[in-house]
């Protein structure tokens, strides 16, 4: 048991022993022996899982500040929260341990620590994305188990121990980056240009403590994607682009992105010339089509031929829209909506701003609430994510301004999850991709 | 134009056709534009007056046609200069006053204000149909019918004494244009809707789950009820693509309408009451197009003033419940003062289309103001309330309903849909 969850708790509940739990916005969960079950009113409640052979043993739990609470089990990790009825199991990206998680530490930055049979490593608790120490950095052999302390962690291999503090030393940061093997400096304001059809080769060097990995983004996607090795990337759309690239380090700190604006060309049947040459010859074809048979026939006139080519012509690049969707060609827009296919098994996710109230509240904020259109949900939400504290700040101010009445003290993005099973849908726990609280 | 002598082709766009029928349609498309641009005002004011940037992700980019033509975003000034105008120009084309001019304008206007809106954003359907049907409104003679311009016209011929203040035009060469074209490209729309989930995610994309996950992930209101149920799921997926990909069979039979048209509304009911994707509500006004406007009053007639009780009763709550769930759904978006006006109008509409046997008008053909107050009648006698009888010698120049001279034109007006509202103005007194 994390003792920072030990802490949260007994404070909370007036309830004593640290295998409570209390997650934001619901009863609380207690472990023991193995099982971790719900308290209403005081009574044991099974939790329901969405894989069919649940959890297994439970050996550990930690409470995320944002109210999540991870789970370490003998079947792998799961997360669940104040509201979902049911485990999930967590899927994770990349650079986890390897092994068995068997105990679990969730720290004030959010950072998820696990310690397996194996290794010990960290996650984001975001994205399930981490990084492991090297081997070099644990005291000994395993199996490992983690304490957490207001410093740091204290991990426990099998003879010895470590007092590890993270965040020592430099900040990572991206010392060069390549672009189809041409060198830019990190901070270069560079925007290059290249064909559709040529692949574009990324590679990056970068330096961290306990050594640096890389991640990268394009055109300011909220997931920052694992970059091994050389990135090769293939048949970018046209028009204007921006990749960001960062350096982790073991604790999972992000440098500032080394960016570089690329802009890919059009193929030539997009080029404005083209079309409008094309188009151009398709009307004068079709006006001397029409003109020719309304003089054969006798009976028709210069308008009709004329509206004949222009209705000929609609027609026609509305049925070319629907074979060749592209929505900046509106009117001309074609209709690929709901086209994914989604199995049993599969997650929805839904992203929603949500507020904060002293005391465990929360709601639902609609992005329009803040005052602007919107498209997307993720026009108001990425600033949050990328912008951090500021941002969200600055967006609760906005908030406050509009509804002065409503006691908002922090702002998460969620992303609201329903796990499709073949016992129905399953709300389980969300993803908090951003998580702010003030200050009390 | 008689259709005789003229090829497929020419009779299909430019063949005569009911200019009633591409009346109604004008006021629809024209009342959608209104829902279109209204929804859309609030972001382009918001980019135009450089409000909250910091939390305004989008940028300019441009959709093809702005792009190519070199067109940039409006200023606070020129929003608001577009924005008044474009609203003129919906009010002259839904009264058909300078219809034709005014439909251009409106359509031109239309297309660069949901064009900014896009190009601060991603490029949405629902006013695809709506778009291409605008642009070509103003290609048929939309004054011909139901509107100020043909009232003045009839009006014109009247106080001249000369021919053609009676009987007002039925059929106009070039008025299936506009219709036919929104049609097909209502048709296109649904077609390419339900191929691409069938090309893209195959016909698997049927078997619950997806629009399980879709009605989930887009939460409204019945989304609940629906989703717990795959199999529910499944049988509503193989619906909606064989709805979808079969739409076009629309044009097999005019019978087919019956089928596709409701299907078509019941699809966007429940898509907006399953996948908050909205009403879709410019697309539902845009299937006006399929409706021959001009035999709603005698349709009314067969179904609602005759035939047994059950039916009667079974089709006005249909009528009643579609009509109530519209002008909400309408309402919701646009002005309050505009409901105040549009809503007794509507309504006004609705009863005056109660069957009803026609009421003679016996009037003086000598008498001026009497010509003027028939060709006014008549022009707006789209359900054929009225008989008109010449009369010379007619007390005060104009009897209907067993009164005489002002009090006949106001019984008279009050019979027609559309001069209800005129009824108690002293235009056609002795």
């Amino acid at each position: 048991m994390s003792l920072l969850a030990s802490l949260l708790l007994g404070s909370a509940l007036g309830v004593s022993g640290p295998e409570v739990l209390k997650p934001i916005g619901g009863p609380p969960l207690r472990l023991a022996d193995g099982r971790l079950v719900r308290l209403v009113e005081g009574e044991p409640h099974e939790l329901e899982c969405t894989t069919t052979e649940g959890p297994g043993e439970v050996y550990d739990a930690a409470l995320d500040p944002a109210g999540l609470i991870f789970v370490a089990a003998e079947n792998g990790l799961f997360v669940i929260d104040g509201r979902a009825e049911a485990l999930d199991p967590i899927q994770v990206e990349d650079g986890a341990p390897a092994g068995l998680a068997r105990s679990l530490h969730v720290d004030a930055q959010r950072r998820l620590w696990i310690a397996t049979d194996e290794a010990v490593g960290v996650l984001d608790p975001s994205f399930y994305w981490g990084r492991t120490l090297g081997a070099d950095e644990l005291p000994g052999a395993g199996p490992y188990r983690i304490e957490g302390r207001p410093w740091g962690l204290i991990v426990y291999g099998s003879e010895d121990k470590l007092r590890y503090r993270p965040d020592a030393g430099d900040a990572p940061r991206v010392v060069e980056l390549r672009v189809d093997g041409e060198p830019f400096a990190p901070d270069a304001e560079v925007e290059l240009r290249r064909d559709y059809r040529d692949p574009i080769r990324i590679a990056a060097d970068a330096e961290a403590p306990g050594g640096a990995t890389l991640r990268y983004r394009l055109d300011g996607h909220h997931v920052w994607r694992a970059m091994e090795g050389e990135l090769v990337l293939d048949r970018v759309s046209p028009g204007r682009h921006r990749l960001d690239v960062v350096a982790i380090d073991r604790d999972l700190n992000r440098s500032r992105p080394a960016s570089v604006a690329l802009v890919i060309d059009y193929p030539f049947y997009y080029e404005k010339g083209f079309v409008l040459a094309v188009g151009a010859g398709l009307g004068v074809a079709a006006t001397a089509f029409f003109l020719l048979r309304a003089r054969r026939s006798g009976r028709g006139s210069y308008a009709r031929a004329v509206v004949s080519t222009g209705v000929a012509l609609v027609i026609g690049v509305q049925v070319l829209a629907g074979l060749v969707p592209h929505n900046k060609a509106w009117p001309f827009v074609g209709f690929s909506m709901y086209s994914d296919r989604y199995k049993e098994g599969d997650a929805i996710h839904k992203p929603v701003l949500v507020g904060l109230g002293p005391g465990g509240g929360r709601w639902t904020i609609p992005p329009q609430a803040v005052g602007v259109a919107i498209d997307s949900p993720w026009q108001v939400l990425r600033p949050v994510i990328d912008g951090g504290a500021s941002s969200s700040r600055e967006l609760m101010a906005t908030y406050r301004k509009r509804f002065p009445k409503k006691n908002i003290v922090g702002l998460q993005v969620q992303s609201e999850r329903i796990r499709i099973t073949g016992r129905g849908p399953i709300p389980v726990a969300p993803l908090v991709l951003s998580h702010f609280r003030e200050e009390r | 134009m008689s259709g005789e002598g003229q090829s497929g082709w020419d009779r299909y766009w430019f063949g005569e056709v009911s200019l009633v029928r591409l009346a109604v349609f004008r006021i629809v498309m024209l009342a959608a534009a209104l829902y279109a641009v209204w929804v859309f005002r609030t972001g382009v004011f918001q980019h135009a007056d450089g409000l909250e940037t910091s939390f305004l992700a989008r940028s300019w980019n441009p959709i093809y046609v702005l792009e190519a033509l070199g067109v940039p975003p409006p200023g606070p000034t020129a929003a608001r200069v577009v924005f008044a105008v474009l609203l003129g120009s919906i009010a002259l084309g839904i009264v058909g006053l300078f219809a034709r001019t005014a439909c251009a304008v409106a359509a031109v206007l239309t297309f660069y204000w949901i064009g900014v809106h896009y190009s601060f954003g991603k490029p949405h359907h629902d006013c695809v149909a709506l778009m291409f049907g605008l642009l070509a409104l103003p290609f048929g003679p939309v004054g011909g019918r139901l509107s100020v311009d043909s009232m003045l016209r009839r009006m014109r011929a009247a106080r001249s004494s000369g021919a053609g203040y009676l009987a007002p035009p039925d059929a106009g060469a070039w008025a299936g244009l506009p219709l036919r074209l929104t049609q097909i490209s209502a048709a296109l729309g649904y077609f390419f809707a339900g191929a691409t989930k069938l090309v893209l995610a195959g016909p698997g994309w049927a078997d619950g789950y997806t629009l399980q996950a879709i009605m989930l992930e887009y939460k409204s209101a019945w989304s609940g009820v629906l989703a717990d149920q795959v199999a529910l799921c499944a049988l509503m997926s193989v619906g909606l693509l064989f709805v979808q990909v079969s739409f076009p069979l629309v044009f097999l039979t005019p019978l087919l309408r019956w089928f596709y048209v409701p299907m078509a509304v019941v699809f966007h009911l429940v898509a907006m009451q399953t996948m908050a994707t909205g009403p879709f509500l410019t697309l539902w006004f845009t299937l006006v197009c399929f409706i021959p406007a001009e035999r709603v009053p005698a349709w009314f007639d067969r179904t609602l003033a005759g035939g047994p009780a059950w039916r009667r009763i079974a089709v006005g709550a249909m009528l009643v419940a579609f009509a109530a769930l519209t002008f909400d759904l309408y309402f919701a978006q646009v002005p309050v003062w505009l409901a105040a006006t549009l809503v007794p109008a509507a309504l006004a509409v609705g009863l005056r289309l109660r069957g009803r046997a026609p009421e003679d008008v016996r009037f003086d053909p000598d008498q001026p103001s009497a010509r003027r107050a028939v060709a006014l009648l008549d022009a707006a006698d789209w359900a054929g309330r009225l008989r008109f009888v010449e009369a010379p010698g007619a007390a005060d120049g104009l009897t209907a309903c067993g009164v005489s001279g002002r009090a006949a034109w106001r019984r008279a007006a009050a019979r027609t849909p559309f001069l209800l509202p005129l009824a108690f103005l002293p235009l056609g007194s002795g």
